[in-house]
């Protein structure tokens, strides 16, 4: 299995990177068109929050297998202020910066699997996967 | 827009992949990044001006790090507005991030301003990621350009971006769209005909 990648996110060009390197991956793993989109989308979503509220951070891609299965995985790191009420971030529309506050739902409906752990002061750690159909 | 699947990885601290499309918003946009990207991409743009191909830049990075066999050429540092008469014409050909796309909102705003266009089409045939603030920024180009007076049409969205963009929650309503630039700019001239003749 290919190794994983890591995207530094330090400024909103960093952004662009993290969604590039997203999408090639999906493509090279087999997923269509509209897939690629999705992933890509997500990853630019959730690496702007890493920009926006914790200044810096890394996207990790990376291939995964399941029971035969084929999918990817972008895992969102940062040492940011971290999220008090994970649930509230959740819904579609909240924002902290008068933001469309559609990031993190969004990213959730746009892929498979979608975790997010979270502690005030310490940073957020997102793990979302999805599956080659 | 030419895209390649040409990768580097680095260790740290340049412990990132570069993609040859993407370098083309590095060159653009040199000046507003981080001091360390600043680092990496200054000698190409002072040994070549704004113009690189992607053998030149292999030539300066050295292999490996930027491959391909088509050329990607940069003319301007910002998005071209074409005029043609009184609609304006934006099409979108890079990776747009968040601050090129404010400053592109800004530019169009102003040249409808200096021009007193009856129209607007941005065209996003080579665009294949519109995330929620590329979304907003679009809604909000309409709605300004709205207020001057000015009809805004966006073409060539592709399917995918199409349905990534409604399941994201973004639905862009409100916001005029063609399938292409023709049916763009018929869209615009039946409603200034319309307009004319005071049936509208
Ligand atoms: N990595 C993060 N660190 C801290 N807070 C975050 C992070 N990501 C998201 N948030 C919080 O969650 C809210 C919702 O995020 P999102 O759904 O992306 O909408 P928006 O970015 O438009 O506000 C943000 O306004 C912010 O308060
Ligand atoms: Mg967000």
């Amino acid at each position: 299995m290919a190794q994983a990648k890591v995207a530094p996110i330090r400024s909103d060009l960093d952004i662009v990177i993290a969604r590039t390197l997203a999408r090639d991956t999906a493509k090279t793993l087999g997923f269509g068109a509209i897939d690629q989109a999705r992933i890509a989308t997500a990853v630019s979503e959730l690496a702007r929050n890493v920009f926006l509220y914790a200044g810096t951070g890394t996207v990790t891609v990376r291939e995964i297998e399941r029971a035969g299965r084929k999918g990817i995985e972008i895992i969102c790191e940062d040492q940011g202020p971290g999220i008090a009420d994970v649930e509230l971030v959740m819904q579609d529309g909240y924002s902290t910066s008068r933001g469309m506050g559609m990031g993190l739902p969004g990213a959730k409906r746009l892929m498979d699997e979608f975790d997010i752990k979270s502690v005030e002061g310490q940073g957020t750690l997102i793990q979302c996967r999805k599956w080659r159909t | 827009m030419n895209t390649y699947s040409s990768t580097a990885m680095h260790t740290a601290p340049e412990c990132v992949v570069y993609y040859a499309d993407t370098c083309a918003v590095f060159l653009r946009y040199h000046r507003t990044v981080s001091a360390w990207t600043n680092w990496l991409w200054l000698p190409i743009i002072s040994s070549y001006g704004v113009i690189l191909t992607s053998s030149r830049a292999e030539r300066t990075l050295g292999p490996g790090l930027v491959s391909g066999d088509e050329e990607v050429s940069l003319e301007s540092l910002r998005i071209p507005i074409l005029k043609i008469g009184d609609v304006l014409i934006a099409s979108i050909q890079v990776a747009l991030h968040d601050a090129s796309a404010v400053q592109f909102k800004d530019d169009l705003l102003q040249k409808i301003y200096d021009t007193k266009a009856r129209g607007l089409i941005v065209d996003l045939t080579a665009v294949d990621v519109v995330d929620s603030f590329i979304g907003r920024l679009i809604s909000d180009i309409a709605s300004m350009a709205g207020l001057m007076g000015t009809k805004v049409v966006i073409t060539g969205l592709q399917p995918a971006v199409a349905i990534t963009l409604v399941e994201l929650g973004l639905e862009l309503t409100g916001v005029m769209t063609a399938l292409n630039l023709e049916k763009g700019l018929a869209m615009l001239r039946r409603q200034a005909g319309e307009g004319a003749d005071g049936t509208g």
